[in-house]
């Protein structure tokens, strides 16, 4: 390749990343915009019209409503979806132990769980990376493996690593309701909701996952059978000057 | 309250959201009056008392609630101007848009805004409510 094809290329690239910043602004204003008026107007029915309605009328105001949140929450989603391989924080020495821990506390929070066996390996290591990045990686898989417990009497994640020569592999394991064979291929793909169960989730939050994973040269990859639980893997590259063995 | 006399001007194109801005002001208890208009260009000729506006210069403004992505003339670009004109430079200039994008609030505050709050779909009537707050504030610090 020469100069000139490597200065075309870069520019392609660079209107490329315009076209798609320009993308993000649409979406984030242009669809944002009446659902911000829906929802407003929609409080204020809910606030000061109430006694004005029957059940049938404020049932209807509360889809409304809902509706409207699961919209935004999309928008949300597709929002970081786009960003996620664009968008890179400086990389920093994170502890992923402290990482994980806060995570499974606000997880468990939001959730309302308790008495699960969760464990965490105490020899998580340091690793190298951007940590908004590690932190979505970790929360998502982890609140996967919440949300896909299913009634599960002795619920249990397992949080570990493993080192090899050239990368952390970290995993995140459950005694959940586990992936049919056939649908192992699509958990990682947008909006696939594989599994059988009503979830909170808008289908994004593993393909957000595998960017992020892949955009920083990792790998991501599940082992899982339906009704004996998942175990997701993914790779950290050492990274030049790696600050993990310290 | 000393006095709440100052007038507000609102630079906002959807009609929705300027009625659940002006209605949610009135409800926290701003009492100002509050003058609309829908695009960047109608809002420098309202600050200049130019077209339609001709002779009609407010010299009481005290607030400017500013949209970012509006017809004709954006919202930094009236920002921009605000705050290089000496006639404007100090009247409090609120940005108030749906976009959370971070180039949009550093420039806001590199212009010189001195209040970036996101029409979020969530909070959007509680966000309203904090701006009657500030106004509340302006009019008791004049």
């Amino acid at each position: 390749m020469n100069d000139n094809d490597k200065n075309t290329n870069s520019e392609r690239s660079e209107m490329e990343n315009d076209d798609l910043e320009n993308f993000i602004y649409t979406i984030s204003h242009d669809l944002r915009s009446p659902l911000t008026a829906i929802q407003g107007m929609t409080q204020i029915l809910m606030e000061d019209y109430e006694d004005l309605l029957d059940k049938d009328g404020r049932y209807y105001l509360e889809r409304i409503d809902a509706n409207v949140k699961k919209m935004e929450s999309l928008i949300n989603d597709l929002l970081k979806l786009s960003r996620a391989g664009r968008i890179k924080s400086p990389k920093e020495q994170i502890e992923s132990l402290t990482m994980v821990s806060k995570i499974i506390d606000d997880i468990s929070k939001e959730e309302g769980i308790s008495n699960w066996n969760i464990a965490i390996d105490k020899s998580l290591p340091p690793v190298v990376y951007d940590r908004p990045a590690l932190n979505e990686v970790f929360y998502n898989i982890i609140k996967n493996a919440v949300i896909f417990m299913g009634d599960q009497r002795e619920p249990s994640i397992e949080v570990g690593y493993e080192r090899q020569d050239n990368c952390v592999i970290f995993h995140v394991r459950d005694n959940g309701i586990g992936i049919e064979s056939e649908n192992i291929d699509k958990i990682f793909k947008v909006f696939e909701r594989v599994r059988d169960i009503d979830s909170k989730g808008n289908g994004v939050g593993l393909a957000f996952v595998k960017k992020i994973i892949e955009h920083y040269g990792g790998k991501i990859w599940v082992e899982s059978s339906k009704g004996h639980g998942s175990t997701f893997y993914f790779t950290i590259p050492y990274m030049e000057a790696d600050l993990s063995e310290i | 309250m000393k006095s709440n006399a100052f007038n507000i001007l609102l630079v906002e194109d959807d009609p929705d959201h300027a009625h659940l801005i002006m209605r949610e002001l009135k409800k926290s208890g701003v009492t100002n009056n509050i003058d609309w208009v829908e695009d960047g260009n109608e809002a420098l000729e309202y600050l200049q008392g130019t077209g339609k506006y001709e002779n009609k210069i407010n010299s009481n403004l005290g607030l400017i609630l500013l949209d970012i992505k509006l017809p004709k003339l954006n919202g930094l670009e009236v920002l921009e101007w605000i705050k290089k004109n000496s006639e404007t430079k100090n009247i409090p200039v609120v940005m108030l848009t749906t976009s959370s994008d971070i180039k949009d609030i550093e420039k806001s505050y590199t212009l010189g805004a001195n209040l970036y709050v996101e029409k979020s779909v969530e909070n959007f009537v509680k966000r309203i409510k904090n701006i009657g707050l500030y106004c509340q504030y302006l009019s008791n610090s004049e």
